[in-house]
C-alpha cells in the first residue's frame, strides 16, 4: 500500500470555460470548411462557408491563445510539479503520434487505392 | 481466361467522363518547386535544432536569430506551395475536380500545408516567448514541443515528396 507521502502535491486548476469555446471553434471550423468545399465544387458564389470557417478559426485561435497563456502563467508561478511536467511531454508525444497515424491512414488509402496504388504495387509507373 | 486483354492498370489521368470532369493537362514534376521545398524544410529542421542548442547555452540572441531563420524558411515553403497550387490550377488544369490524381494530390499536400501553417504559428509564438525572456535549459518544453512538431512536419513532407511527387508522376 502506498502511503500519502508517495505522491507529489498536485495542482488542480479551477473550472474553466475554455474547453466549451474550443468545441464551438472546432464545430464552426469544420462546418464552414465542409460548406466551403461543397460551394467550391458546385461553383456557388455564396460566402457562407468561408465566413463560418474563418469565424471558427478566430474562436479557436482566441481560445488557444488564452489557454496557453494560462498554462505559461501557471508554469511561471511554479504551480507544476515534476509529475505534471512529465504529463505535458507525454501529452505532446501522443498528439504527434495521433498526427502520424492520421497521415499513415491517408497515405495508406492512397497506396491501396486501385488507381494510385497500382503504381506502387504493380510497378506500372 | 475471361478477359485475356485485361491489364491491371487504371488510367490515372483519363477520367471516365471527361466532359463532366476534365482531366489535367499535366502534373507537378518533383524537380522544380517540390525539390526547393524539400531543401527549405530540411534546412529549417537544422535551424530549429540550432535554436535549441542556443537555449541550452542561454544565448538569447542566437535563440531569436535561429528561430527567425526557421520561421522564414517555413513561410518560404508556404509561398512556394501557394505558387505551385496556382500553377496547378492555371497552367495544368490540375484541380480538385480533375479526377482521382487531383483529389489525392490536393488532399495530401493540402493537409500537409495546413500542418506547416500550424507549426509556423507555434514557432512564431515561441519567438515571441523567447523575446520576452522565456526558456531556460531546464524549462523549455513549450519550445521543445514546437520543435518536435516541426520535425514531424518535415518527415511527412519527405514521405510526400517520394510518394506523391517522385513516384506519383
Amino acid at each position: 500500500m502506498a502511503s500519502d507521502t508517495t505522491y507529489e502535491s498536485y495542482y488542480v486548476p479551477h473550472n474553466s470555460a475554455l474547453p466549451i469555446f474550443a468545441s464551438l471553434g472546432i464545430f464552426l471550423t469544420v462546418y464552414g470548411g465542409g460548406n466551403l468545399l461543397n460551394e467550391m465544387s458546385s461553383g456557388s458564389d455564396s460566402n457562407f462557408g468561408i465566413t463560418v470557417f474563418l469565424m471558427g478559426g478566430l474562436v479557436m485561435a482566441t481560445t488557444l491563445f488564452f489557454w496557453f497563456a494560462k498554462v505559461i502563467e501557471e508554469n511561471h508561478a511554479k504551480m507544476y510539479s515534476q509529475q505534471m511536467n512529465k504529463s505535458f511531454v507525454w501529452g505532446m508525444s501522443w498528439f504527434i503520434f495521433s498526427e502520424v497515424m492520421f497521415f499513415c491512414g491517408v497515405l495508406r488509402c492512397t497506396l491501396l487505392h486501385p488507381v494510385l496504388g497500382c503504381r506502387l504495387d504493380r510497378r506500372c509507373w | 481466361m475471361i478477359w485475356p486483354d485485361y491489364v491491371p492498370q487504371w488510367p490515372l489521368l483519363d477520367n471516365p467522363n471527361p466532359e463532366q470532369f476534365a482531366a489535367p493537362a499535366g502534373v507537378i514534376g518533383p524537380w522544380g518547386l517540390p525539390l526547393v521545398n524539400t531543401l527549405l524544410l530540411v534546412t529549417s529542421s537544422f535551424t530549429v535544432t540550432f535554436a535549441h542548442h542556443a537555449i541550452n547555452h542561454g544565448d538569447r540572441k542566437k535563440i531569436i536569430g535561429w528561430l527567425v531563420a526557421t520561421i522564414v524558411l517555413g513561410l518560404a515553403f508556404l509561398v512556394c506551395q501557394a505558387v505551385e497550387y496556382y500553377e496547378a490550377y492555371a497552367h495544368y488544369g490540375l484541380t480538385l475536380n480533375s479526377g482521382i490524381f487531383g483529389s489525392t494530390f490536393f488532399m495530401l499536400t493540402g493537409f500537409h500545408g495546413a500542418h506547416v501553417t500550424i507549426g509556423t504559428i507555434m514557432l512564431i509564438v515561441m519567438l515571441g516567448r523567447a523575446m520576452k525572456g522565456h526558456f531556460t535549459k531546464t524549462d523549455c518544453f513549450g519550445f521543445e514541443a514546437a520543435a518536435w512538431y516541426w520535425h514531424f512536419v518535415d518527415v511527412v513532407w519527405l514521405l510526400l515528396f517520394v510518394l506523391v511527387y517522385i513516384m506519383g508522376t
